[in-house]
């Protein structure tokens, strides 16, 4: 071995050991998912919404549109029962 | 969205911050794992029990861990040790595919596998905590604070033992033959 393809220096070689490979993309995003389902368990336990970030209005909207909807169902319910009975009465 | 908050994101269980962190630190802490154990497989595992044990840490409660890069290391190397030890007939080839070069001819390859070979066998003659401090501050390119926080030592002991790592190491590759003698 000559001289040039001797380290000139500890960095150096250390520099040689830096090169591993990259982890597998695919084996890294299933780790990434994992990773996050365990979140959403964990979520779920503290009883907090499971994909909806603390701060977020997501769950109060999801109750008020539901809250919304059987308003305007008892709502219509009582309008088709009066027009019922007004045509009882009137037939 | 900073990392400063993150630690405190994460206590939450914030989704993005796991995401955050976990975009932010899995290839080094995978490079980091790989170097110790030399396998691929074993490597992505490990890596993948570091950020589940991140989640559970802070699903369990108790308090957010404020030093996320040191305490993601704490845990990498806790798991190799843990790993080294269960490991008693598996063998494993060293650091099986490090990216050849395309255009490297394959005299030119077996060079520098040997190169790798002498420059590993040189740190497996290091005491473990100068070999630690080596890995962390020149491969991971960790501060000597990081590295202080991941081996819960002072960074008066970081230096120490780096001071006395790199001397040893260069006395090794010398021997070696692989590290040109120094003109005094």
């Amino acid at each position: 071995m000559t001289d040039q393809d001797r380290f000139q220096s500890v960095e150096e070689a250390l520099d040689a050991l830096k090169t591993v490979p990259e982890p597998d993309p695919g084996r890294r995003s299933e780790a990434r998912s994992s990773m996050l389902a365990r979140v959403d368990v964990w979520r779920e336990r503290r009883g907090l919404t499971s994909p909806v970030p603390i701060g977020s209005v997501g769950l109060q909207k999801s109750r008020i549109a539901y809250w919304f909807e059987g308003f305007c169902d008892t709502l219509i319910t009582l309008r088709q029962r009066r027009a019922v009975m007004l045509t009882t009465i009137l037939s | 969205m900073t990392e400063s908050d993150l630690p405190d994101r994460a206590f939450r269980l914030e989704r993005d911050a796991f995401a955050q962190i976990f975009d932010r630190h899995y290839d080094a802490i995978f490079r980091y794992i790989y170097r110790r154990v030399g396998h691929r497989e074993t490597a992505e595992d490990l890596a993948q029990e570091v950020f589940h044990r991140l989640v559970e840490t802070n699903g369990r409660g108790g308090r957010p861990i404020r030093n996320v890069k040191a305490w993601l290391y704490r845990v990498a190397r806790n798991l190799v040790i843990d790993e080294a030890r269960r490991q008693t007939v598996r063998q494993h080839e060293p650091l099986e595919d490090t990216h050849p070069q395309s255009g490297a001819s394959v005299s030119q390859q077996a060079d520098q596998e040997m190169m790798t070979a002498t420059l590993l066998e040189a740190m497996g003659k290091l005491t473990r905590k100068q070999k630690e401090v080596i890995e962390l501050k020149f491969l991971q390119s960790l501060t000597t604070r990081e590295v202080a926080d991941v081996l819960r030592i002072s960074e008066r002991g970081v230096l120490k033992l780096q001071q006395r790592g790199v001397a040893a190491l260069r006395t090794q590759l010398v021997l070696s033959n692989v590290l040109a003698r120094e003109i005094a």
